[in-house]
């Protein structure tokens, strides 16, 4: 507890000299979340260039309106915000659509077995990269920033069940990658 | 498959391993706006607010030396012996009575130019005021206090030859009024 609330004033501190213009504060910020921010925006954007670029203006963002951030959620969580955000713009530049493409119909629910739960954890990421932009971008949102339908819905102008089916297929395709992944290794 | 949904959420972390590319930290520095922005500012904002300090004090100074004090607190010749201030006296109430008849006549007589005499009677002022600065920097100052006493005399002389004038001209003018009243008569 004790620690936790030096922690505080500690990143409080940062964020003032920060938003007083302080280089060395922001550096210290932008040494401390860069990667994450980094790993988030290339999960969307799929492109390691691109992927920087995105995370540092999401930065340079940041830092001229951090005296907006009111401290409800960590510094971490408002910053990788910024740099979601801005990976989505990219996307939809590169004119993804991301309302459903109907091609898959509601295809009755295979018997699909509980995948081992050894998996390496490097499989998967390799499965979830193989996403289309669409699915990934779903499937990452929902699982690994930890946004509700409602909140992808509004963040990628779509109604919240498209935001459902949308993932319950990336989900499924997913499955299927891992499937298809463990089969070759089984071989 | 709910597992792979548990098993991916709790490994979150594992999904955040890719390195940015390598150089990112500099190139990253290099677009970050530099802070001799904020100094350039701060003295910039020093400078203006320096320059307005001068100059509220200059206009406060010139204010205080030639509207506040001129009347109130500087001395007269009679701060500087009660000799004096009888003399004074008798100055201040002649020249007072001079300037009313001079009023008076400019009344009767529009001729008469009473802006440059207003004019003419401001500048001994300020010439009077002049020399109560100086008697206030030097007390007792007998040149100081002589010239007060000459300029006393001075404008009271000036201020006579004025009347004269004025009663010249009013003669004329009635003269010259009364010998055409004669002919129209």
């Amino acid at each position: 507890m004790m620690l936790k609330t030096i922690g505080t004033n500690k990143q409080e501190k940062l964020i003032g000299q920060c938003i007083k213009g302080n280089r060395k504060a922001q550096f210290e910020l932008y040494k401390q979340h860069s990667k994450t921010l980094y790993n988030a925006s290339l999960r969307i954007v799929q492109d390691t260039q691109e992927a920087e670029d995105i995370m540092q203006e999401a930065f340079l963002t940041a830092f001229e309106k951090l005296d907006t951030y009111q401290g409800e959620v960590p510094i971490g969580a408002w910053l990788r915000r910024i740099a979601v955000n801005r990976s989505l713009d990219a996307l939809r530049k590169r004119k993804l659509d991301f309302e459903v493409q109907d091609e898959i119909k509601d295809e009755p629910e295979e018997y699909e077995p509980e995948p081992n739960v050894n998996i390496d954890i490097k499989t998967i990421k390799k499965c979830v990269d193989q996403l289309p932009d669409n699915y990934r971008t779903v499937l990452t949102l929902y699982l690994l920033e930890g946004y509700d339908h409602e909140e992808i819905s509004t963040i990628l102008k779509i109604s919240n069940s498209t935001s459902r089916s949308q993932y319950a297929r990336a989900r499924k395709k997913l499955q299927t990658f891992i499937r298809e992944e463990l089969a070759q290794t089984a071989i | 498959m709910k597992n792979i949904e548990d098993y991916i959420r709790k490994n979150k972390h594992a999904f955040d391993d890719a390195e940015p590319p390598s150089g990112h930290e500099m190139r990253f520095l290099n677009r970050l706006p530099k802070k001799q922005n904020n100094v350039i500012k701060y003295i910039r904002l020093t400078a203006v607010a320096a320059t307005l300090l001068i100059m509220t004090t200059l206009s406060g100074l010139y204010i205080y030396d030639n509207w506040v004090v001129s009347d109130n607190a500087l001395p007269t010749l009679a701060d500087a012996g009660s000799e004096y201030a009888e003399a004074e006296a008798y100055f201040v109430s002649t020249i007072s009575q001079q300037t009313e008849t001079i009023n008076q006549m400019n009344v009767n007589d529009p001729q008469m130019e009473q802006k440059q005499f207003e004019k003419d009677m401001q500048e001994m002022d300020s010439l009077f005021r002049q020399l109560q600065k100086d008697l206030k920097a030097t007390p007792d100052d007998p040149r100081v206090i002589n010239a007060m006493i000459k300029h006393y005399q001075i404008k009271m002389k000036v201020l006579n030859q004025i009347i004269q004038q004025l009663e010249n001209a009013n003669k004329i003018k009635n003269h010259k009024t009364q010998t055409h009243e004669k002919v129209s008569l």
